[in-house]
C-alpha cells in the first residue's frame, strides 16, 4: 500500500480540486481518498505537489518512428499501398524508442500508436503505456481504431506517383468501394479470410471506430456522410477547419484530436493550423483532446502544449483535461483512467508547483501504482 | 413575404414589364403581370431593372480547385486510372473557394459539378446551389450526369505515360468495355453493389444523360456511334464542330453545353471554336446552354459569353435562356431553378441594365429568398 | 519632433543590471532616452500605463526563416533553398523574403522584434543572411554567410547525384570555395578589373566584414567547421550546436557563439539523436555565449520562451535564459550597440507582458519597435497562436 499525501489534487471530475488530502494506493489501483493519514504502508510526501491524472495523448507514431536513428529507421507509414487497413502498429512497435522515456519524464502514462500517413487506410492503431519491454507488455488495447487518412498528405503522396487515389473523389470512391465490398464480405460465408475485408467489416460492425485524419471543411463533411450512410464510429484528428462545421460535430457528437501545436511553416491546407480556433469547440461543448503528434513535437511537451489553450481563454482546469480526462473518454478508458478517483487506476502525474505556474513541471509520474519517473 | 416589383423580367422563357414577383418562405409564390399588391408585404422596387433567375452553369470544376491555391490542390482529374465511373465530383467539392462568392456575386447561383476530361469514364457530376449551408444541404441533385470523355484529353494523359488508352480507338474501347459490363451487371441484378457499374447502369436506364466531352467531328460522331449501341441520352460539352454535322444531332442530343469560348483554341481538336457557333447550333432547333468550364473561363464572366454569342447572331431571348432556364432543364432541376414562375426557388438576380450588355452590373442576388449580394 | 513617450511600469527587465520593480522608460525618436525610477510626466508626453505588467527589451531571434517560407503557401512560397548548387554565396536571404508574411506578424505578436533570417541549410554555402526587425525595417545586410555540414546537404545533393553525398564532400566543397575565394583575391590584386559576382560575397568574410554561420549538429561537423574556419582564418557562429555539450570546452576555449535549438523538435535525423534540453546549463556552466533560436518555421517565434521555459525547469538559471534571447543574441549579430536591451541611446524596441515570460501562461500585451506601438493584444483573434 502507499500512502500519498498531496497538497491539492486536481480529480478533473469537473471543477473538483480536493486539498491536502491522502490517496491510498493498493494493487495499482486508487482505493481510497482520505482526510487522515491512515495507518501503514509506504508514505510518499508529495505534500508540496499538485496531483493530477497522468497524461495520454491520443496521435504519436511512438514506438514506430524512432527516434534518433535517421530515416532508415521510421517503420510508420507503409507508402506501398493506398489500402492496407490490415497492418498493425503493433507489430512494428519498438519499446527502446528515446521518445518513450520522453513520455515518461512529461507525465505521459497511455498513448496510441498509428501507422500512416501515406495509404488512404494505413492500418490498425492501439493504445500502450510507457512501461514495458515489449510491444505484448505495453499493449493496453489492440486494435483500437482503423486510420483512415482522407487528408492532403495521402492524396499528395498519390498523386506525385501517378497513382490512384490522386484526387479527393478519388479517395472517397475508394472508401465507398472497400465498404460495399466489406458489405457483401460479412453477409456472405467466406470460405478463404480476406484479412483486409476482416478489418473493414470490425469497423462496420462498429467493434473499433475509424481514426480520421482530415483538413477542410468538406473533408470533414465527407466523414460525416460516411459516417451516416454505414454507421461506423468516428474521431476527427487535424480537422483545421474543425471549427466551421462545429455545429454539426455537436450534433453527431464527433470527438476531434486536435494539434500539435508549437509548430509553423503551414502549408495551403493548414492555414486555419491555429489553437485559437479550438475555442469554439469548446464553446460548444464538443469533446476533444490534445496531442503531439510525437514526433512532430516531441512527446514531452504535452503540458505546456495544454497552456496555449489557456492562453486563447480555455479555463485551466478544462485545458488540463483535454490530455487527461477528455482522451481517456475518447479512447473508451475512462472507467479506468483519466481521473483521480476511487476505483480507477493509479496513473498519476505530479507537478512541482501550481498549475502551469512560474516553475512548475511534472516532478514524478506513477504508472499503474508503481513510480516510474520520480525527482523528489 | 416579399414582392419584387417593377423592371423587365425575364422569366426563363419570356418576358414581363412591371411585373411583380412573391416570395415566401424561399420560394416564388406567384408571378404577376400587374403591380397590384397585399397589404403587409415587403417591397422592393425594381423599376428600371433587369430581372433574371438566378444563372446556372451547365459545365464546371469550381470547388475542385481552389482560386489561387498553389499547384497541387487540383481535385478534378482522376489521372491515374482510366475509367473511373464510380467518383463523385462532390467529393473534391470545397465549398469555400474564393471563387464561389465571386461567381454569387456576378449573379451565378446554381451550377453543375463535374470531373475533368483525363479520363474517358470520369464519374459523376452534380447540380450544386450556392447556398450559405451544410455541403449536403448544397446538393440540388447528386446524381446528375456521367462524365465521358473523347479526343484529344484522355489520350495524351494516358499516352503521355505510355499506357493504355493512346489512341481514340482505345478511348472508346474503354467505354465501350465498361459500359457493355454494366449491361451484363444490370441484366444479372447480383447481390452485390459494383459501385463502379452501378452509375453507368444509370445511363443505360436513362435516369441521367452521359454528358460527353469531344470537340472535332470525329468525336461527336464517335458519341453518336456509342448513343446507337447503348441507348444512353446524351449532351455533348463543347462540340466545337457541331456546325458541321448539325443536322445529324438532331433528335439524338437532349442539347449542347457550348464553352468555353473565350481565348485562343489552344489544340487542334477545338480549332473550330467559335461565338457563332451558338446561333448556328440553335437554329437548327437544338438546346444549347453556354458554359465558362471554369475555371478554363471565369464562371464570374457568365453573361459575358453569353452577349458575345448574341452579337454574333444568337436571337436575345434563346441568348438569355443559354444561362437560365436550358442548362436547368439539362440538369433535370427545372422544378426548382432556371425560371421564375410560381413553385420554383426564389433564387433571382438584378441587373442595373440588360444582362448582355457589358456596362450592366450585377446590384442583387437573391438565393432561396434571401438577399446574399 | 515626435512626441515623448513613457512607460509606466511594471518590473523593468533593463538587462543591463537588475531589474528595476518600478520605473519609467523615456522615449524620443525612437530610441530610449533615459530609465528612471521616478519622474514627473511632462503635459504633452504620451504615456503608456504598464504598472502591475512586465517590460522587457524586444526579444531577438538570431536564426529563422520567416518569410522565406510563406506561411499557407506551399513550394509557390518557399525560397530559402536554392539547392540545385551546393555553393550559393552570391543568393540573399533578402530578395526572398515576404516581409508581409503571417510569420512576421505572428513574431510581432509574440514579442520579436529584430530577426537574423539566413537562407536554409540544403547547400554547403547557401547565400547571405539579413537581420530585420519585424516590422520589414533592414537593420543589416548581409549579416552574414550561411553554411552547413552534416546531414543536409549531403542528402539533397547525393539524391541528385551530384557532389556532396557524404561528409568529405561536405568538407571538400566547403574548403574548395574558400580557397577558390582566396585565389580571386589574388587575381583582383593583380586585376582591378576583374569580378566574380559568385565568389565576391565571400571576401567579405577573408576582409572581417561578418562572419560565416555554420549549420551542425553533430560534434564532429562541429569540429570539422572549425577546423576549416580556423585553416582560413575566418570568424564564424555556430548554428544549432546540438551536441555542443559534449565539447563544451573547446566552444569556450574558442570563444565560438552558438545559436541554441530548436529544442521544441523531434530527432528525427541520426544527427538529432542527442538533443537535449540540457545543453544550455552546460553552456551556462562552460561560460559559451548562446541564444535561444527557432528556426522558423520549424517551431512558432512563440515557442522560444517556451524552450527556454524547459530550459529553465532542467536548471539554467532564468538570468542567462533572458540573456540568451536578448543581449546575447544581439552581441553575436554584433548589434549590442542597438538592441538587446534597454539603456540610453538604444532603439526602443520593448515588450510589455502580462506575466514574467517564464510563466507558460504568460501573454504579449504590447509590442514596441522604434518607439512606436506596433501590436496591442485586444482579443485572442489578434493571437496567431
Amino acid at each position: 500500500m502507499k500512502v500519498i499525501k498531496s497538497k491539492k489534487i486536481l480529480t478533473m471530475k469537473g471543477k473538483e480540486v480536493l486539498e491536502g488530502k491522502y490517496i491510498i494506493v493498493e494493487n495499482g489501483i486508487i482505493s481510497d481518498i482520505v482526510s487522515k493519514k491512515p495507518e501503514g504502508g509506504e508514505y510518499v510526501d508529495a505534500s508540496k505537489m499538485i496531483v493530477l491524472p497522468s497524461f495520454i495523448d491520443p496521435s504519436t507514431s511512438l514506438g514506430l518512428a524512432e527516434e534518433g536513428a535517421g530515416f532508415n529507421y521510421y517503420d510508420s507509414d507503409e507508402s506501398t499501398s493506398p489500402s492496407l487497413p490490415q497492418i498493425r502498429a503493433i507489430d512494428a512497435f519498438y519499446p527502446k524508442d528515446p521518445g518513450i522515456k520522453d513520455a515518461i519524464r512529461g507525465g505521459i502514462s497511455y498513448f496510441i500508436s498509428s501507422p500512416g500517413p501515406s495509404a488512404v487506410f494505413s492500418g490498425l492503431e492501439g493504445i500502450f503505456s510507457v512501461k514495458g519491454n515489449s510491444a505484448d507488455e505495453m499493449v493496453k488495447k489492440f486494435p483500437f481504431a482503423l486510420k483512415l487518412n482522407m487528408n492532403h498528405s495521402a492524396r499528395v503522396h498519390w498523386h506525385s506517383q501517378g497513382k490512384f487515389p490522386s484526387t479527393k473523389m478519388g479517395i472517397v470512391a475508394l472508401v465507398r468501394e472497400k465498404f460495399e465490398k466489406a458489405k457483401y464480405y460479412k453477409k456472405a460465408r467466406q470460405k478463404e479470410t480476406d484479412l483486409e475485408m476482416e478489418t473493414i467489416v470490425k469497423v462496420l460492425k462498429g467493434e473499433i471506430p475509424l481514426k480520421v485524419a482530415v483538413n477542410t471543411r468538406d473533408e470533414i463533411e465527407k466523414t460525416l456522410e460516411l459516417k451516416r450512410e454505414y454507421g461506423v464510429n468516428i474521431i476527427l484528428q487535424e480537422a483545421e477547419d474543425s471549427y466551421m462545421v462545429a455545429d454539426l460535430l455537436r450534433q453527431e457528437d464527433i470527438p476531434v484530436i486536435v494539434g500539435p501545436y508549437f509548430t509553423a511553416g503551414r502549408m495551403y491546407h493548414q492555414r486555419h493550423h491555429y489553437a485559437k480556433y479550438i475555442y469554439s469547440l469548446y464553446e460548444k461543448g464538443i469533446l476533444f483532446a490534445l496531442t503531439t503528434c510525437h514526433p512532430v513535437i516531441p512527446i514531452n511537451y504535452l503540458y505546456f502544449e495544454s497552456v496555449l489553450l489557456v492562453k486563447i481563454g480555455i479555463p485551466e482546469l478544462d485545458a488540463i483535461r483535454s490530455i487527461t480526462a477528455n482522451p481517456a473518454r475518447i479512447l473508451g478508458m475512462d472507467s479506468e483512467v483519466g481521473t483521480v478517483e476511487i476505483g480507477k487506476k493509479a496513473n498519476l502525474a505530479f507537478l512541482s508547483d501550481d498549475l502551469y505556474s512560474l516553475h512548475s513541471d511534472v516532478i514524478a509520474h506513477m504508472l499503474e501504482g508503481e513510480f516510474v519517473w520520480k525527482n523528489f | 413575404m416579399l414582392v419584387l416589383r417593377g423592371g423587365r423580367i425575364f422569366t426563363g422563357e419570356s418576358f414581363i414589364d412591371d411585373g411583380a414577383i412573391f416570395i415566401e418562405n424561399g420560394k416564388i409564390t406567384k408571378v404577376l403581370k400587374r403591380k397590384r399588391i397585399p397589404s403587409g408585404a415587403e417591397i422592393v422596387d425594381l423599376k428600371g431593372k433587369f430581372i433574371l433567375p438566378g444563372l446556372i452553369d451547365a459545365h464546371t470544376h469550381i470547388g475542385m480547385k481552389d482560386e489561387a491555391a498553389p499547384r497541387e490542390y487540383s481535385n478534378v482529374n482522376e489521372a491515374t486510372e482510366p475509367a473511373t465511373p464510380h467518383l463523385y465530383a462532390i467529393d473534391s467539392f470545397n465549398p469555400e473557394d474564393p471563387a464561389i462568392k465571386k461567381a454569387i456575386a456576378a449573379g451565378v447561383t446554381t451550377v453543375f459539378i463535374t470531373p475533368g476530361s483525363a479520363n474517358p469514364i470520369g464519374g459523376m457530376g452534380s447540380v450544386i446551389k450556392f447556398r450559405s449551408a451544410p455541403l449536403k444541404e448544397m446538393i440540388l441533385r447528386k446524381d446528375a450526369g456521367l462524365k465521358i470523355a473523347l479526343g484529344e484529353n484522355p489520350k495524351l494523359t494516358y499516352g503521355g505515360k505510355n499506357t493504355f488508352p493512346m489512341t481514340r480507338m482505345a478511348v472508346s474501347a474503354i467505354i465501350r468495355e465498361n459500359f457493355t459490363k454494366a449491361l451484363k451487371y444490370a441484366e444479372k441484378k447480383k447481390k452485390e453493389t459494383d459501385i463502379r457499374l452501378q452509375n453507368i447502369v444509370k445511363t443505360l436506364r436513362k435516369e441521367l444523360p452521359c454528358r460527353i466531352h469531344c470537340h472535332s467531328v470525329q468525336d461527336i460522331e464517335t458519341a453518336l456511334r456509342l448513343q446507337e449501341e447503348f441507348g444512353f441520352e446524351m449532351i455533348l460539352e463543347h462540340a466545337s464542330d457541331a456546325p458541321m454535322v448539325v443536322e445529324k444531332l438532331k433528335d439524338r442530343v437532349i442539347g449542347i453545353v457550348v464553352g468555353p469560348l473565350f481565348g485562343i483554341s489552344s489544340k487542334p481538336e477545338s480549332k473550330n471554336l467559335s461565338f457563332k457557333n451558338p446561333a448556328i447550333i440553335s437554329s437548327f432547333g437544338i438546346p444549347i446552354a453556354i458554359t465558362s468550364d471554369h475555371p478554363f473561363n471565369a464562371i464570374y464572366y457568365l453573361t459575358i459569353y453569353a452577349a458575345m454569342s448574341y452579337k454574333e447572331g444568337l436571337d436575345e431571348t434563346t441568348a438569355l435562356k443559354t444561362v437560365t432556364s436550358t442548362p436547368a432543364k439539362f440538369l433535370g432541376v427545372e422544378d426548382r431553378v432556371g425560371y421564375i414562375r410560381r413553385g420554383n426557388d426564389a433564387d433571382i438576380v438584378v441587373f442595373s441594365g440588360h444582362p448582355l450588355d457589358i456596362m450592366s452590373r450585377v446590384e442583387t442576388v437573391f438565393i432561396d429568398g434571401v438577399r446574399v449580394i | 519632433m515626435e512626441k515623448l513617450l513613457i512607460l509606466k511600469g511594471g518590473k523593468i527587465f533593463t538587462m543591463e543590471g537588475k531589474p528595476l520593480d518600478e520605473g519609467y522608460i523615456i522615449i524620443e525618436n525612437g530610441k530610449i532616452d533615459d530609465i528612471r525610477d521616478k519622474m514627473e510626466i511632462p503635459a504633452e508626453a504620451d504615456v503608456i500605463n504598464a504598472q502591475g505588467k512586465f517590460i522587457y527589451p524586444g526579444f531577438i531571434d538570431i536564426h529563422v526563416h520567416t518569410g522565406l517560407w510563406e506561411e499557407g503557401a506551399n513550394v509557390e512560397g518557399s525560397d530559402g533553398n536554392e539547392m540545385v548548387d551546393p555553393v550559393t554565396p552570391h543568393v540573399r536571404a533578402i530578395d526572398g523574403i515576404n516581409f508581409h508574411d503571417d510569420g512576421f506578424k505572428e513574431a510581432i505578436s509574440s514579442g520579436l522584434t529584430t530577426l537574423n533570417i539566413m537562407p536554409g541549410s540544403a547547400n554547403v554555402i547557401g547565400g547571405q543572411g539579413v537581420i530585420a526587425k519585424t516590422i520589414g525595417e533592414i537593420v543589416l545586410n548581409p549579416s552574414g554567410i550561411k553554411m552547413a555540414l552534416g546531414e543536409n546537404p549531403k542528402r539533397v545533393y547525393s539524391s541528385q547525384k551530384k557532389m556532396p553525398a557524404t561528409r568529405l564532400g561536405n568538407a571538400f566543397i566547403m574548403r574548395k570555395a574558400l580557397q577558390d575565394t582566396l585565389n580571386y583575391i589574388q587575381k583582383k590584386g593583380k586585376d582591378r578589373h576583374y569580378f566574380d559576382f559568385k565568389l565576391e560575397p565571400l571576401v567579405g568574410l577573408f576582409e572581417g566584414k561578418y562572419p560565416a554561420k555554420i549549420h551542425a549538429h553533430r560534434e564532429d561537423d562541429i569540429l570539422t567547421a572549425l577546423r576549416i574556419m580556423k585553416e582560413f582564418g575566418i570568424k564564424f557562429t555556430l548554428e544549432h550546436s546540438t551536441e555542443g555539450h559534449l565539447i563544451a570546452d573547446i566552444l569556450a576555449k574558442e570563444c565560438i557563439p552558438c545559436a541554441l535549438g530548436p529544442t521544441i523538435s523531434s530527432r528525427i535525423k541520426q544527427e538529432l539523436r542527442n538533443r537535449t534540453i540540457e545543453t544550455a546549463k552546460v553552456y551556462e556552466e562552460k561560460g559559451v555565449l548562446f541564444a535561444f533560436v527557432t528556426d522558423f518555421p520549424v517551431i512558432p517565434h512563440y515557442a522560444l520562451f517556451y524552450s527556454a521555459q524547459m530550459a529553465v525547469r532542467r536548471g539554467l538559471s532564468e538570468e542567462t535564459a533572458l540573456k540568451a534571447m536578448t543581449v546575447n543574441s544581439a552581441k553575436i549579430l554584433g548589434l549590442e550597440d542597438r538592441v538587446g536591451s534597454l539603456k540610453k541611446g538604444k532603439d526602443a524596441d520593448l515588450v510589455i507582458t502580462d506575466r514574467e515570460v517564464f510563466d507558460p501562461r504568460f501573454k504579449v500585451l504590447m509590442t514596441i519597435i522604434n518607439g512606436k506601438i506596433v501590436y496591442e493584444h485586444k482579443t485572442k483573434e489578434d493571437l496567431f497562436i
